[in-house]
């Protein structure tokens, strides 16, 4: 059963503006697929990007009516039959083109996190882990990285002044995980408050909100960050801890020569 | 059917040492040349792809000192389709004490590929399995563990063992990530430079060796000229001739085709397999197939009305008007027999007119009996994120309905040719991951594609490559190098021809008449004349692309249609090969199945006396006939044996 719709889709950079079209949508179909009739049918050229279509690769983010989403999980049966969609880049990170960004600051704050670092005593094979430990940082690594809760949060949805001293919710998240891991040795809580900003989160939840994969990224990761952090700074005996460089104590430090100009200032 | 190709000398693979097989891997390892630290700084490699094969080497070479580039078409290395494979990785742990081994490993993996691989390679394959586990425990990749809290395992499509350790239906996921944070260290610590959004396009052959790529930067257009002392194609498979299977949209084969036109043989391209356990197809312009993991096919249970057009709910068919076809007609393994032979009775019960829902085009796995039997919230932690994903896309509920699946294109055994060391017949140009077609013969089992990109990854080409690097650095080129000019010339002559076309027809339109004629003729089941009518409609269909394909845009932006446009073309290409392939193996084997070649109960036939040989063909120049160049397939461990899954 066809019916026609009304699509207004960006066109261009970060300059550009929304053009309209007529397009036929028909049952079972997801935005995406009304993108890829559009350009099959009125406008070849129209730049969008997609790689899964299963809600998988994160490539496809998009807004549609303000709204951050997957395109290709975005069913058409949920918008109602009259109702004009609005399709545009995400308004966080530079556009391309159309509706392709430029999502590079993610890659550089994921570049800024010291990774998993295991006990060099444990042999391989020996480590034991409970399921209930492996679920925990489980729901983190469902993670897809479509960035949607990066682009959604307002500490630097429309502040450009904050990217460099916040992570977003999800890198914090990724901190979050890598310090609940049983087996991890290094400290991350000192540089999740001081250099990736985690103080600049004032738990609104709106990544939660707009998370594909459901992760419960404000209450499970990042209050129990705060947490830790808390813990960390005020809690005596890991202060005693850090100082005679016991596990979870000694801080390790950004992992270096990720941030720009940081050299420098230092 | 000479006419079609020439048959030329016969090719070899010179770098497996002779003796026990157990032995030959620490043999080659030993015989291999060292590169001293010191001078691993002055050698550098150029890694195409940073899937599970291509990131999984670039961080092992880049910590072991070598200068690395690293390349993909992705925003990021994260995104390469490995990122999709959700069932599971094998390795002959024998965890489960149930009588797994490297051998068993090596059997099922040998038999499985329907004895069209070769031993030698597969044997290695299942040594080095026990070390990728333990590699990824230490990235800290969150596999299932079982109450102990040791790590789970479980059984997989067509084997008996329990060898497959999973990450909750996102396994290859969480195996990315893990190769992607190795890779991002190096990359943080200067060994490795990330180009993202590069897409390669030609390899540059400078004194017969591979020294570098041409490579467009697909945001501004430039046209990029690198060089190295060694090529890493990590690529990934092909399966995208079909337009719809169950890769990533951006799975394609340009890398590897480009490489094969620039002398790299290509084996066994007929060898693709087609997956049992997908959602059906709802509309015309679905542009992609999603994959449901055959995990499910561990607990689920799959079926067909014995009546064909059945109009009732699946639940109000009661068990004697079933056909559990797979258990009825393999006892011993039900419904896990190996992908090919459950894809093409899947196939044959929709034939029949037995098929359900839209079209006729699917067959039902039902979870009733598993929910009953172990409670829905076992079956939920077992299989929760597929279940889920399979709601989110169909609208139905699969714990309460049957789910309805249907075969789809998922992966391709052939790829270029490389030896023992991972090393094409381009010297300096190595192949790894599901674009060389080494381990898998005619047939892949499940969990082993990330097993073998891994594998070549962290543990075979890091000790292989260093025998090729060992006489280098080779003589320094630059741009002006004529070779490297006249690649680069090549590259931007085809863009500017695809641009000038201007004709009426988009490029996805012309993709999608491609692999409409592939799915039909040299899909599931494949004939003579079948084969030979798709041979003349490809060779029709690209002529009309070079006439009348419509690409809108210039080189200096993002272009998709210009990206896609030139994927296609090499598409056309490759499919030919595939057909001609296919046509010139009278036998069916694995993932190839020839109706003339059957059993009487329809089972896929071999012909060992004519056809033991990888099929490795060379490129003569567009439209002229390839050369054949068989390698002898011998087995000495294995026993040569018809496949039997009853
Ligand atoms: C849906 C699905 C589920 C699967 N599940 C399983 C499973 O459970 N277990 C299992 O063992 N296997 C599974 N497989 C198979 C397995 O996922 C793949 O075979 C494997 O991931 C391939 O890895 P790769 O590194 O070789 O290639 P890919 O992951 O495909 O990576 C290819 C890389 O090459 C780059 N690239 C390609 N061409 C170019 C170019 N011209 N220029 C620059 N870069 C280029 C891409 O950017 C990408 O980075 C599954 C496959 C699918 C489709
Ligand atoms: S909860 Fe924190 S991180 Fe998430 S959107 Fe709100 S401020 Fe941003
Ligand atoms: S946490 Fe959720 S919203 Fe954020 S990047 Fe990951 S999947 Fe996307
Ligand atoms: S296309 Fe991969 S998440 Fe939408």
């Amino acid at each position: 059963m066809a019916t026609e719709r009304t699509f207004r889709v960006w066109r261009g950079d970060d300059d550009g503006e929304l053009a309209e079209y007529r397009v036929e949508v028909n049952e079972g179909e997801v935005v995406l697929d009304v993108l890829h009739r559009l350009q099959a049918t009125q406008v070849p050229d129209l730049a969008v990007r997609w790689n899964c279509k299963a809600g998988k690769c994160g490539s496809c983010s998009v807004e549609i009516n303000g709204r951050p989403r997957l395109s290709c999980m975005a069913r058409m049966s949920t918008f109602d039959p009259d109702e004009t969609i609005i399709v545009t880049p995400m308004r966080t990170f530079p556009v391309i083109r159309d509706l392709v960004c430029d999502v590079s600051y993610n890659y550089q704050k994921a570049r800024e996190i010291p990774s998993f670092t295991p006990d060099p005593k444990t042999e391989p094979g020996d480590f034991r882990m409970y399921q209930a430990d492996v679920g925990r940082p489980q729901e983190f690594r469902k993670c897809i990285e479509c960035f949607l809760c990066q682009n959604v949060c307002h500490v630097i949805r429309d502040h450009e002044e904050n990217k460099e001293n916040f992570s977003g919710p999800r890198f914090l998240m990724r901190v979050a995980e890598l310090e609940m891991h049983p087996e991890d040795t290094a400290d991350r809580r000192n540089i999740a408050q001081e250099d990736f900003g985690l103080g600049y989160c004032n738990i609104t939840k709106c990544c939660t909100e707009v998370c594909p994969e459901n992760i419960r990224i404000t209450d499970n990761s990042l209050i129990p960050l705060k947490e830790r952090v808390a813990d960390r700074r005020y809690d005596p005996v890991v202060w005693l801890g850090s100082k005679i460089g016991l596990r979870k104590g000694a801080d390790t430090p950004m992992v270096p020569n990720t941030r720009p100009g940081r050299e420098a200032e230092e | 059917m000479t006419e079609l190709y020439i048959e030329g000398d016969p090719i070899r693979d010179e770098k497996a040492p002779e003796g026990p097989i157990q032995e030959r891997w620490d043999k080659r390892r030993f015989s291999a040349k060292l590169v001293n630290p010191a001078n691993r700084r002055k050698l550098s490699v150029i890694i195409v792809g940073t899937g599970l094969a291509g990131a999984s080497a670039a961080a092992t070479l880049g910590e072991a000192g070598y200068q690395v580039t690293s390349f993909c078409y992705q925003d990021s290395p994260r995104r390469a389709h490995s990122i999709a494979a959700q069932g599971g990785i094998n390795a002959a742990k024998n965890y489960r004490n149930d009588g797994d081994s490297i051998y068993r490993l090596f059997y099922d993996t040998v038999k499985g590929g329907d004895f069209r691989s070769r031993e030698s390679n597969v044997h290695r394959l299942a040594q080095v399995s026990v070390e990728i586990i333990d590699q990824c425990v230490a990235q800290g990749v969150p596999f299932a563990r079982e109450y102990g809290g040791l790590l789970d395992n479980r059984s997989f499509g067509g084997v008996q063992v329990s060898r497959t350790f999973y990450a909750r239906g996102q396994t290859g996921q969480q195996l990315l990530i893990g190769a992607y944070q190795a890779l991002e260290r190096q990359v943080a610590a200067g060994t490795v430079e990330m180009n993202t959004r590069h897409e390669m396009l030609e390899v540059i052959v400078a004194g017969g060796r591979a020294r570098g790529i041409i490579a467009r930067d697909m945001v501004t257009g430039e046209i990029e000229t690198h060089f190295a002392d060694a090529v890493v194609l990590a690529t990934g498979g092909y399966g995208n001739v079909f337009y719809l299977s169950t890769n990533a949209m951006g799975c394609n084969v340009t890398a590897a085709w480009r490489a094969h036109r620039k002398g790299a043989l290509f084996a066994n391209p007929c060898y693709t397999q087609i997956h049992p356990t997908c959602i059906p197809v709802s509309g015309e312009y679905q542009s992609k197939l999603t994959l449901m993991s055959e995990s499910l096919r561990n607990d689920g249970r799959i079926w067909v009305p014995k009546k064909g057009g059945d109009p009732r709910d699946p639940r109000d068919i009661p068990e004697e008007e079933r056909d559990y076809y797979l258990e009825r007609r393999y006892p011993a393994f039900g419904n896990l027999v190996p992908r090919d032979i459950a894809s093409r009775a899947a196939k044959n019960v929709c034939d029949e007119g037995r098929g359900v829902g839209p079209g006729g085009l699917g067959v039902y796995l039902d979870f009733a009996d598993a929910i009953k039997r172990m409670g829905r919230p076992a079956v939920e932690a077992r299989y929760g994120n597929l279940f889920d994903m399979y709601q989110r896309i169909t609208g139905e509920n699969p714990y309460e309905v049957p789910m309805r699946i249907y075969p789809a294109v998922h992966y391709t055994m052939g790829g270029l040719w490389v030896d023992y060391d991972l090393q094409s017949t381009l010297p300096g140009l190595f192949v790894t991951g599901e674009a060389n077609f080494s381990d898998h013969g005619a047939n892949r089992l499940g969990a082993s594609a990330l097993m073998q990109g891994l594998a070549d990854g962290y543990f075979v080409l890091p000790n292989t490559v260093n025998d090729y690097l060992a006489d280098g650095p080779f003589e320094k080129l630059d741009e002006n190098t004529p070779e490297a000019r006249e690649a680069s010339e090549t590259v931007r002559a085809r863009i500017d021809r695809l641009l000038s076309i201007n004709g009426t027809r988009t490029v996805d339109s012309f993709h999608k008449e491609l692999g409409q004629i592939m799915w039909d003729y040299c899909g599931m089941e494949r004939t003579e004349e079948g084969l030979r009518k798709a041979i003349d409609r490809i060779r029709e269909l690209r002529g009309e692309f070079w006439q009348n394909v419509r690409v809108l845009g210039s080189n200096d932006e993002l272009n998709q249609a210009l990206e896609k446009a030139g994927r296609v073309a090499d598409f056309f290409e490759l499919a030919e090969l595939m057909c001609i392939d296919a046509l010139h193996r009278r036998e069916s084997c694995g993932g190839h199945f020839r109706a003339e070649s059957q059993t009487e109960d329809g089972e896929a036939l071999r012909d060992d006396d004519e056809f033991a040989y990888v099929a490795a063909w060379e490129f003569a120049g567009t439209g002229e006939q390839p050369v054949l160049r068989k390698e002898d397939l011998e087995y000495e461990y294995v026993e040569m044996k018809q496949r039997s899954y009853k």
